[in-house]
C-alpha cells in the first residue's frame, strides 16, 4: 500500500492543474480543489475568463473572510467572490449555452469518484448514500474542449478509482483528457493511458499498482512540477 | 385598475390547491431562492405537490412538512450529509417522495421548451448515462442523442430584486440563475421582489423579465441570507 507521506497534498495537485490553462482561456473550475485553488491563484496576465454554473462570467478570488461579501456575489456552491471589471450575469439557462455547445469552454476542471481508460467520468452518484448530486456535471463534462479530471488516486481504503469500466453511474463517456491525481498525471488517449508525470518521491510500480488499467509509460516521463 | 401587487405572499398564493405544480427559483447554495413565498406556501399546508427546482434548498422545509409528492430537481443533498438540508433526501428514501433528478442545463432548456410551446428537443446531455433509461434515442449525424420532454408548472415562485408596478423585473447578480427561466415557464408566475418602484423608473434597456410573464408582485418582509456551504 501507497505510503501516505508520497502522495502530493490536493492544493498541490490545484496548482499542477493551473499550468495547464492557455493566456485568454475560458475557464470552468468545478467543486472542491478546482474551486478552492484555480481562481485564487491564476496568473493575472493570462487574461482567462472563469464561469461559473450559476452564471456568474468572470468572477475573481474567493472571499476567505467572514465579512466584506454580498449574499448575491456568489459561485455556485455558495463561495463568495470578489466581482472584478469585465464580469457580468447571466441566467442559468445562458450560461448552459455556454457551458454545453463545445464551442466557448476552453477547459474544465473537474473532480470525479472514477475515470475509466476510455476516459469515460463517473462523479454525480454517491452510491453509498443514494443521493444524486448532478448539477451541471453531465453538461459540462460534454461541453468542455479539454476536460481535466483532478482527484485523489485512489480511496483511503486503497479501492481503485482508475478503472478499465467505471462501476459507478457515469457523467458522461469518452470525455476526459487528463487526469491528475496526487501521485501522478496520466494523459488519456485512443491507444490507452499515459503516464506522464509522477509525483516526488514516487515511483511508476507504485503508480501502476493503484491503477486497474496498463500504464504505458512516456518516454517522456517528468517528476510533478508546481 | 388592474393591479398585480399583492400586500402579502399568502394572499399571492390563496389559489394554489392540493396536488398543484410548482416551480421554485434559486440555485444551490441558497441564492435567489423566494423564501418569504415558500414559507407561506407552508403555511398554507397545500399537499401532495410536484415541485420543480433545481437544487434541495427551496425543497427542503416543505419536504419536513410533508407537502411534496414529487421533487424534479439536479442537486438532491448537498455532496456531505447535513442534517439542517436533509429533509428532501430522507423522505425520498423512505419512499415518500418521488424523484426525478435531471442535470442545470437540461432542467433550464426543458422549462424554455414549454415557455416556447415546443414537445421538447434532443440532447448529447445524458446519452449512456442512467438518466437515458426510457428516453427516445435517436442518431444525429452519426451521434447519439435523447429526447427530453418539455417541462412546466401551474404556478413559479420566483425571487427578483426590484420589480416596477407593471411587473418588469430586475435581478441581482447570482440570485438571477433560473428565476427568468421559470417566468417563462409556468401559467402564474409570483415574483418576490426587494423592491417595487413606479413605472418608468427601470431602464428598458436593463429589463431582464418583461411584465408580460409576471403575474403577481409581492415585496419580501424578511431577507433570508445565502447559505454558504462550505466554511
Amino acid at each position: 500500500m501507497m505510503k501516505s507521506e508520497s502522495r502530493l497534498d490536493m492544493e498541490l495537485v490545484g496548482f499542477r492543474a493551473l499550468k495547464e490553462l492557455k493566456e485568454g482561456d475560458i475557464v470552468f473550475p468545478g467543486f472542491g480543489i478546482p474551486m478552492e485553488v484555480i481562481p485564487q491563484h491564476i496568473p493575472s496576465e493570462l487574461g482567462v475568463t472563469l464561469v461559473s454554473e450559476n452564471g456568474v462570467i468572470g468572477y475573481g478570488p474567493i472571499i476567505m473572510e467572514e465579512a466584506g461579501w454580498e449574499p448575491e456575489a456568489v459561485i455556485a456552491g455558495g463561495y463568495p467572490v470578489i466581482i472584478p471589471p469585465g464580469a457580468s450575469f447571466i441566467s442559468e439557462h445562458d450560461v448552459f449555452i455556454a457551458l454545453t455547445g463545445k464551442h466557448r469552454i476552453d477547459i474544465a476542471f473537474l473532480g470525479a469518484f472514477q475515470v475509466s481508460e476510455k476516459g469515460d467520468i463517473a462523479n454525480w452518484m454517491a452510491t453509498k448514500r443514494g443521493v444524486a448530486c448532478l448539477g451541471g456535471a453531465m453538461n459540462i463534462a460534454l461541453g468542455a474542449k479539454r476536460l481535466v479530471v483532478l482527484m485523489h488516486h485512489n480511496e483511503k481504503d486503497g479501492k481503485l478509482r482508475i478503472v478499465k469500466e467505471c462501476s459507478e453511474p457515469i457523467t458522461a463517456k469518452g470525455v476526459v483528457s487528463l487526469i491528475m491525481t496526487d501521485l501522478a498525471v496520466i494523459r488519456v488517449t485512443k491507444n490507452g493511458l499515459i503516464l506522464e508525470e509522477i509525483a516526488p518521491g514516487v515511483s511508476v510500480e507504485q503508480v501502476q499498482d493503484c491503477t486497474e488499467p496498463n500504464l504505458i509509460v512516456s518516454d517522456d516521463l517528468r517528476v510533478m512540477e508546481f | 385598475m388592474f393591479n398585480k401587487i399583492y400586500k402579502t405572499t399568502i394572499e399571492a398564493l390563496a389559489d394554489i390547491k392540493d396536488g398543484a405544480t410548482i416551480m421554485l427559483g434559486g440555485f444551490a447554495g441558497g441564492q435567489g431562492a423566494p423564501y418569504n413565498l415558500i414559507d407561506s406556501l407552508i403555511e398554507r399546508g397545500v399537499k401532495n405537490l410536484t415541485v420543480i427546482a433545481n437544487n434541495h434548498l427551496p425543497i427542503n422545509d416543505l419536504a419536513r412538512e410533508k407537502q411534496v409528492k414529487k421533487a424534479l430537481i439536479c442537486f438532491e443533498g448537498p455532496a456531505t450529509y447535513d442534517p439542517r438540508y436533509r429533509f428532501l433526501e430522507d423522505a425520498h428514501r423512505n419512499g415518500e417522495v418521488e424523484v426525478e433528478v435531471m442535470g442545470f442545463g437540461v432542467l433550464t432548456w426543458r422549462i424554455q421548451a414549454w415557455g416556447s410551446g415546443v414537445a421538447g428537443f434532443y440532447t448529447r446531455v445524458g446519452v449512456d448515462t442512467l438518466l437515458a433509461k426510457g428516453k427516445e434515442e435517436r442518431i444525429f449525424d452519426g451521434e447519439k442523442y435523447i429526447f427530453e420532454r418539455a417541462l412546466g408548472a401551474d404556478f413559479a415562485l420566483i425571487k427578483a430584486y426590484k420589480s416596477d408596478t407593471k411587473g418588469n423585473l430586475l435581478y441581482r447578480k447570482a440570485a438571477r440563475n433560473i428565476n427568468p427561466t421559470m417566468a417563462m415557464g409556468a401559467n402564474t408566475v409570483i415574483v418576490e421582489v426587494d423592491d417595487i418602484v413606479e413605472v418608468g423608473e427601470l431602464d428598458p434597456e436593463t429589463i431582464v423579465t418583461p411584465s408580460i410573464f409576471v403575474d403577481r408582485i409581492v415585496k419580501a418582509k424578511t431577507k433570508r441570507t445565502v447559505i454558504k456551504l462550505k466554511s
